[in-house]
């Protein structure tokens, strides 16, 4: 009976499920068939010898990250650099999506051009950008200030400055696709809610927090859900490249990503990253299961799965 | 009844759609597919014609325009004598180890892959399983290539008893030198004699400092301290003629000594700002603005490349230290495990450290387009016309080369009398074995990335962040090192029998 059922619920939706059969396809050649891989972890990998082939050596490779002493201190910089983004990119994204809303259609495209444009530049490209803010000698921002008679800093050699520095970059570079998100969920929202609160002389900010949040919670919890997945996963990109790899800011800057992107690139041990990135990618999964679970106990309708 | 008909009917529309689908789904994996075809094919469809093509990896500092060029007077050059064409396939020197470690991950094909003690670490690659043995190899195809070097170097590309990198003939030994401007020598009449440590320089730094605006008297970058000025081995980190074998601490007192020296040049303003965030050695003089510079190998004949890559300011070489064997590994070319003909590869080899004319080719490229031969042995070369190496030690033996113009006459014997007068470490043969210490290293040297390059140019005071650096050391494991490395010591001490 039960699989009758799901025969027929698979039968009703075939156009759907056709649709998402090249996805599915992707996701299963590109992470599923790979996952074999994961036993690389547990050996020691030799080329000449291959995956299966290499020697058993259990959890050894997993003690490089757990011996050191900063293994506290990346963990601290990735989620809390991590939570720095979500936070602030899902209420800025947030703000400028309602304001999008309430502007002028003439004037959108020109906005959401400029803010989205910095999203499809490269890390290294935005380094230079930066750079031209913060270099020492000819660096605006040095400029500025020796012009108003003050010292001139030297940014990249102090740690205390990194984590404004690193959470405004971050947030010029993400905030035109989040924006465009909440955007596109804005325009879902059905006219007629709107309509009727005019009717009862709501006033804009009563249509905003009143309307506007609360249509809009699903696919924000959905969005911070997926985020907190990747909370173990710093942006390489970004802590490597706009702080120039620099050993006098590490203790702001490091993140679990760019410790072992250093500490192995001499050592070239297969086996000893893709340790780390079973690891990493272990506690997202435990991590995306309780915020799901989470969720599900305050509202079901609001949880992911 | 209807019902039914109605399904079937749907099932039908839906079925030609699915077809659609699908139809269009294939024609996307075939256009994949298909690019995927072409671009082997072309791979293989251009050059000369039925003949077995071997890659070659290897280091250099630019990209140049000339490569093919060079490349098909390079397979001229060997179609007979090795029946293969070669695919010259370099990489620049800052994304070497990177990009051919990940080639070795994924199996690519390759032949030859050059390796060194520095760059994509040979001892480390060879004990993953990345070489092929060579000793079959060197018997039957290579006897001229095996003569051509003494044991002494060959030694230099074995693990475990086996021959798996072919040593370049070049400088084996290192002669830590300061490099200096040969227009501040003359204009302050330096006495070049009476300069046998680094302090001596410091009065010098002072005159340039006050004496000539806009150039920069020190230039370093990331730091320039080496333990063979200080009379410490540089295999074993013990002090030479210490009876004791007593292995010495990453940080030593030399090394203390030589942070607070650097770091009061860098307060009085004598080194270069950016020291300690420079990536490359080269940014030190490129600029042609910097005076002195340190230079660790200080082999004959890098007067003729600092002229080269400074914007063409003469320089002189004043060495600081009798020059210490350091061994041959410092280039090497090995085959690869993944080499379809190892015979061929190893012909090629032969014929490249044997055969003057291939290797002047591959190291100036071709005579009247890219230089021109000189009196006697110089040649004239050319930057900019389209092929410039600077890196004769890269492909192989350096004795076949022809001198570029401002090199030593006897850049050879130089290199030949250097190599066999170096003092050969008694320690030669001992070899770390680090396998159980992996992670250990690993986070040594996610310490030195945090503080060695600002201690080492004086950035950062030394009397404030030397003890946090030797404790964060020790938390890292330098001491289960240095303690294993003693054990180690001690047991190829006792087998020799020296104590």
């Amino acid at each position: 009976m039960k699989r009758k059922k799901a025969f027929r619920f698979f039968g009703r939706n075939i156009e759907l499920f056709t649709l998402s059969l090249p996805a599915v396809i992707y996701i299963f050649i590109m992470s599923y068939i790979p996952m074999f891989g994961v036993v690389i972890a547990f050996k020691n990998y030799r080329y000449d010898k291959g995956i299966l082939g290499s020697e058993w050596i259990g959890f050894k490779n997993f003690e490089f990250l757990f011996k050191t002493e900063t293994a506290l201190r990346i963990t601290r910089n990735t989620v809390l650099y991590n939570l720095g983004y979500m936070a602030l990119t899902t209420i800025a994204a947030l703000t400028v999506a309602i304001l999008l809303n309430e502007i002028a259609k003439k004037w959108l495209k020109v906005y959401q051009t400029a803010l989205i444009l910095p999203f499809f530049l490269s890390w290294v490209v935005m380094s230079y950008i930066t750079l031209a803010f913060l270099d020492h000698d000819n660096g605006f921002i040095n400029s500025w200030l020796a012009s108003a008679g003050m010292e001139k800093i030297q940014w990249y050699f102090e740690a205390k400055y990194w984590p404004y520095i690193l959470n405004i970059v971050h947030l010029w570079k993400a905030i035109g696709f989040s924006a465009m998100v909440y955007y596109a969920g804005i325009l879902g929202i059905d006219g007629e809610l709107y309509e009727a609160a005019r009717i009862d002389g709501a006033k804009r900010m009563q249509m905003v927090t009143n309307i506007t949040i609360p249509q809009l919670t699903p696919l924000i919890i959905i969005l911070l859900i997926l985020s907190i997945g990747n909370m173990f996963r710093g942006d390489f990109g970004l802590h490597y490249f706009i702080p120039n790899n620099n050993g006098m800011t590490f203790a702001t800057t490091d993140i679990i990503d760019t410790y072992i992107y250093r500490a192995l690139s001499e050592i070239a041990d297969v086996s000893m990253a893709s340790a780390v990135g079973l690891y990493q990618s272990f506690v997202g999964f435990v991590l995306v299961v309780v915020a799901n679970f989470t969720v599900r106990r305050f509202n079901e309708d609001n949880s992911l799965f | 009844m209807n019902n039914r008909k109605a399904g079937k009917f749907r099932d039908k529309v839906l079925s030609r759609r699915l077809k659609w689908i699908a139809v269009l789904s294939l024609a996307a994996c075939l256009t994949f597919a298909a690019a995927g075809c072409t671009k082997s094919q072309q791979a293989d469809g251009d050059g000369g014609a039925d003949l077995d093509e071997l890659i070659w990896y290897y280091p250099q500092n630019k990209a140049n325009a000339d490569l093919q060029l060079v490349n098909d007077e390079v397979n001229r050059l060997i179609a007979d004598k090795v029946h293969a064409r070669v695919k010259l396939q370099p990489v620049d020197f800052a994304n070497y180890e990177q990009k051919l470690n990940t080639l070795v991950a994924a199996s690519d094909p390759m032949d030859i892959v050059w390796t060194s003690n520095w760059l994509f670490p040979w001892d480390a690659n060879a004990r993953k399983g990345v070489f092929q043995p060579l000793d079959e190899l060197l018997e039957r195809d290579g006897q001229k290539l095996k003569a051509s070097m003494s044991p002494r170097f060959w030694n230099d590309g074995k693990q475990d008893g086996k021959q798996l990198a072919v040593p370049n003939y070049q400088i084996a030994a290192t002669r830590p030198s300061l490099i200096i401007q040969k227009r501040f020598v003359d204009k302050y009449k330096l006495d070049l004699g009476a300069i046998r440590k680094i302090d001596d320089i410091e009065p010098f730094l002072k005159q340039l400092k006050e004496g000539e605006p806009g150039i920069v008297p020190f230039g370093t970058t990331r730091g320039f301290y080496t333990n063979h000025i200080y009379g410490i081995d540089w295999r074993a980190t013990v002090y030479r003629n210490d009876a004791a074998y007593r292995v010495l601490p990453d940080v030593t007192p030399e090394m203390k000594q030589n942070f607070a020296l650097v770091h009061a040049w860098y307060d009085k303003g004598y080194i270069n700002q950016d020291a300690a965030t420079l990536n490359n050695v080269s940014d030190v003089y490129n600029k042609g603005n910097t005076a002195v510079w340190f230079d660790f190998t200080g082999k004959p004949g890098s007067e003729a490349e600092f002229k080269a890559g400074d914007g063409g300011f003469d320089v002189v070489l004043v060495p600081l230290a009798k020059p210490s064997f350091t061994g041959a590994a410092s280039s090497m070319n090995a085959i690869s495990r993944t080499s379809k003909h190892p015979d061929k590869a190893m012909r090629l080899l032969e014929l490249v450290n044997t055969d003057k004319q291939l290797y002047n080719t591959l190291v100036y490229g071709i005579e009247g387009k890219h230089y021109t031969r000189l009196d006697g042995n110089y040649v004239r070369l050319n930057p900019d016309a389209g092929y410039f190496t600077n890196t004769d030690w890269v492909f192989g033996n350096i004795r076949n080369e022809y001198l570029p113009e401002g090199a030593p006459a006897d850049k050879i014997e130089q290199t030949v009398r250097i190599n066999d007068e170096a003092e050969v470490s008694p320690y030669y043969d001992f070899v770390f074995r680090t396998d159980d210490l992996k992670a250990e290293l690993a986070n040594v040297k996610a310490v030195n990335d945090e503080y060695y390059a600002a201690l080492a140019t004086g950035t950062i005071d030394p009397a404030k962040y030397l003890p946090i650096y030797e404790e964060k050391l020790n938390k890292a494991g330098s001491e289960r090192i240095r303690a294993e490395k003693q054990k180690q010591l001690d047991e190829w001490v006792e087998a020799k029998g020296k104590k």
